[in-house]
């Protein structure tokens, strides 16, 4: 879906992007990782023209962009900032509705578009509809800009650090709504992150930038398990690396039918969660419960250290 | 304790009662007038009504409980600037009837200073009041009205100031509109030239630099000597092309000091536009950008709106400094109030420049408080 064939990048004689090459398939979610400065932008914003390339070819959808009117490229693909950027002079609605407008979609469409996307981040659609973005939450902003990139459905998301201005709860739940999401709308996405372990739990393959090189790209648990370099194992927790998929992994991803006695787990608590009561409780099983309060199933000791093939 | 700002206003306004001559009678129009004081001059009715709006204004700062401070001190200053008018019309006419025909009753500085501590009184009890906005314009309208009536009833006629414009009706109307046409040209013209540079200026730092440094020169320029410069070039190029004559551009009037009051509107305009759009979150050009919107979409849609509130204020700031430099204007021959002024010198007549003074303070009055509204409709757009 998104291919970069070569493509370098300087500002001012400083490389940003270094003869970059790699494919993102369709319904993938791509996250770009890497130390700041080390071009993660760069790449992110050469796909919607808002930088140009100095060499080297961008396609989407095998289409090569430079050939594209910037303006309708850039209503084809979502756009969400970490500052997020709603207009506040505008209503979330109108907010929702800037690109559906600049493509002069009727109004009804564009009203009941407005409706479903407040419903697939989580506002409520009377509570939110008539706000003006002063007085939304840092989290409910950034839903209204999630909800507003994906108005016109857009072939592509992209992501620039979306999550890193907020607080750490806000962020852990846009983060469990992304997933959904993603799941929902088979989005091609690419995402910009700093934060290893939001790449880790929302990513389906994982680009690593070092100083405008891509170092790997893989899915999280191969760069976990054979990092291409000492700085990719540095990266992603050297020793300890694997003790972050208990953190980003779900208890509901590696649950298996069965009971067990016991406290019950949420399947959607990550499996540190489930470590650790099982330490406290000194068993080797939790019973595992959906967020209807459903028996899932059973989590063991065994499917924690074992990854079930998948 | 209540509003100590009516207790000072009070007190300047018994001050000046004291101190100096509410009217000065004059023979005639040339010589200078005699000061009166207040209770020598004024019916009994009149001192009195000043008297209890001042001791309202007084009550109103000396007061503990807010609300009651603020109805007084609103009923005691618009009471304390009505009275003032009233006395100095009734005492017109009363000096008037005792001397002869040439004799000249002039307004003093107790009068002045009475009318300005009563408008200051209002304005200060309306801003601490919960009043809505169209509930002080109303009450603005309703003293003006009255003023209106009193005038009507021919209550100031008597008054130097009134018997200059009455000799000069026509003269008069032909300055307003002198006045009004070159400040509506200048405004129009500062405003269509000064925001676009300051669009530029925005996102030039360079432009930015060099264009403020000649604006900011520009009016460093004395006004007077600017018209006159201007003189000579503007003559040279009309004998050059007869037909810009034609057209009314010539060394004196109209188009020289059109060109000298744009040129000084420029900085104010030019300098909040530029404000205004460095104030727009960067995120917002960034999402905007992002999203697909055009440069001009980005600048209609997002930047202006957001701007206005500054823009507009600029533009009060314009109007109200071209209202007052369209005066000097008069001396290269362009009238508008000016003229009255430039003629009432010559002529040592005080009264008539008071004449083309006063109304140019008053158009500038009427002209912030009308962008004032209009200030508020922009920021209710801006930040809704």
């Amino acid at each position: 879906m998104i291919e970069f064939e070569r493509v370098s990048k300087a500002y001012e004689g400083r490389p940003a992007l270094v003869d970059a090459s790699f494919t993102i398939a369709r319904g993938e979610f791509a996250a770009v990782v890497g130390p700041s400065g080390a071009g993660k932008s760069t790449a992110l914003r050469l796909v919607n023209r808002m930088i140009e390339p100095d060499a080297g070819a961008i396609r989407i959808g095998g289409e090569d962009i430079a050939g594209a009117d910037p303006v309708a490229l850039r209503r084809r693909l979502g756009y969400v900032i970490q500052s997020i950027g709603l207009f506040p002079h505008w209503t979330v609605a109108r907010n929702i509705a800037t690109v559906p407008h600049l493509l002069r979609w009727p109004a009804a469409r564009i009203e009941a578009r407005i409706g479903e996307l407040l419903d697939l981040v989580g506002l409520d659609r009377a509570a939110f509809r008539d706000r003006y973005p002063h007085q939304l939450s840092g989290g409910e902003q950034q839903r209204v800009g999630l909800a507003r990139a994906l108005a016109a459905g857009p072939e592509i998301l992209l992501m620039d650090e979306p999550f890193g201005a907020l607080d750490a709860v806000t962020r852990d739940s846009l983060q469990g709504e992304m997933v959904r999401i993603h799941r929902t709308t088979g989005k091609t996405i690419l995402m910009v992150t700093h934060d290893i372990d939001e790449a880790l739990r929302l990513a389906s393959r994982i680009l690593v930038i070092e100083d405008g090189r891509v170092v790997q790209n893989a899915p999280p648990e191969e760069i976990i398990d054979s990092p291409a370099s000492e700085f990719v194992r540095t990266l992603f927790g050297g020793e300890t690396a694997h003790l972050r998929l208990l953190k980003v992994r779900r208890v509901g991803e590696r649950a298996r039918p069965g009971e067990a006695p016991g406290d019950p787990v949420a399947a959607d608590a990550p499996l540190e969660t489930a470590l650790a009561r099982m330490l406290a409780a000194g068993v080797h099983a939790l019973p595992v419960i959906d967020p209807n309060g459903r028996a899932a199933g059973v989590i063991r000791m065994d499917d924690l250290v074992r990854r079930r093939p998948s | 304790m209540g509003n100590p700002v009516h207790l000072l206003l009070a007190a300047i306004g018994a001050a000046a009662v004291l101190g100096l001559g509410f009217v000065g009678v004059a023979p005639n129009r040339i010589l200078s007038p005699v000061g009166l004081p207040l209770w020598q001059a004024a019916p009994a009715a009149f001192l009195a009504a000043i008297g209890i709006g001042g001791a309202l204004m007084a009550a109103a700062g000396l007061t503990r409980s807010a609300r009651p401070a603020t109805i007084a001190g609103l009923l005691g200053s618009a009471l304390l600037f009505l009275a003032a008018f009233a006395a100095a019309g009734s005492a017109a006419a009363g000096l008037a009837a005792g001397s002869g025909p040439l004799a000249r009753v002039s307004l003093g500085g107790a009068f002045w200073l009475l009318v300005i501590a009563g408008f200051l009184g209002i304005g200060e009890s309306l801003r601490r009041s919960a009043a809505s906005g169209g509930l002080r314009i109303a009450f603005g309208f309703v003293v003006l009205a009255i003023l209106a009536v009193m005038a009507g009833h021919g209550a100031f006629d008597r008054l130097s100031l009134v018997r200059e414009w009455a000799g000069r009706r026509d003269a008069y109307s032909v300055a307003l509109a002198d006045h009004l046409r070159l400040v509506v040209a200048a405004v129009i013209l500062a405003t269509a030239i000064g925001v676009p540079l300051g669009l530029r200026a925005a996102t030039d730092p360079r432009f930015s630099r060099r264009v403020f440094a000649f604006l900011s020169f520009a009016q460093t320029i004395p006004s007077i000597a600017l018209f006159g410069l201007l003189i000579g070039p503007l003559t040279a190029l009309s004998t050059a092309a007869p037909f810009l004559r034609d057209l009314g551009i010539r060394g004196i009037g109209f188009a020289p000091a059109l060109i000298a009051l744009v040129l000084y509107g420029l900085l104010p305009i030019a300098r909040s536009t530029e404000t205004g759009i460095r104030g727009v979150p960067a995120a917002a050009v960034d999402a905007a950008t992002g999203m697909g919107m055009t440069r001009r979409q980005i600048l209609f849609r997002v930047a202006l709106p957001l701007a206005l509130p500054a823009l507009v204020a600029g533009m009060r700031i314009l109007t109200v400094q071209v209202i007052g430099l369209t005066v000097v204007a008069a001396l290269i021959g362009a009238g508008g109030f000016g003229s009255f002024v430039f003629i009432g010198l010559g002529q040592t007549a005080n009264d008539l420049v008071l004449l083309g003074a006063l109304s140019a303070i008053l158009l500038a009055l009427i002209a912030d408080a009308g962008l004032g509204a209009l200030a508020v409709a922009a920021r209710r757009i801006a930040a809704p």
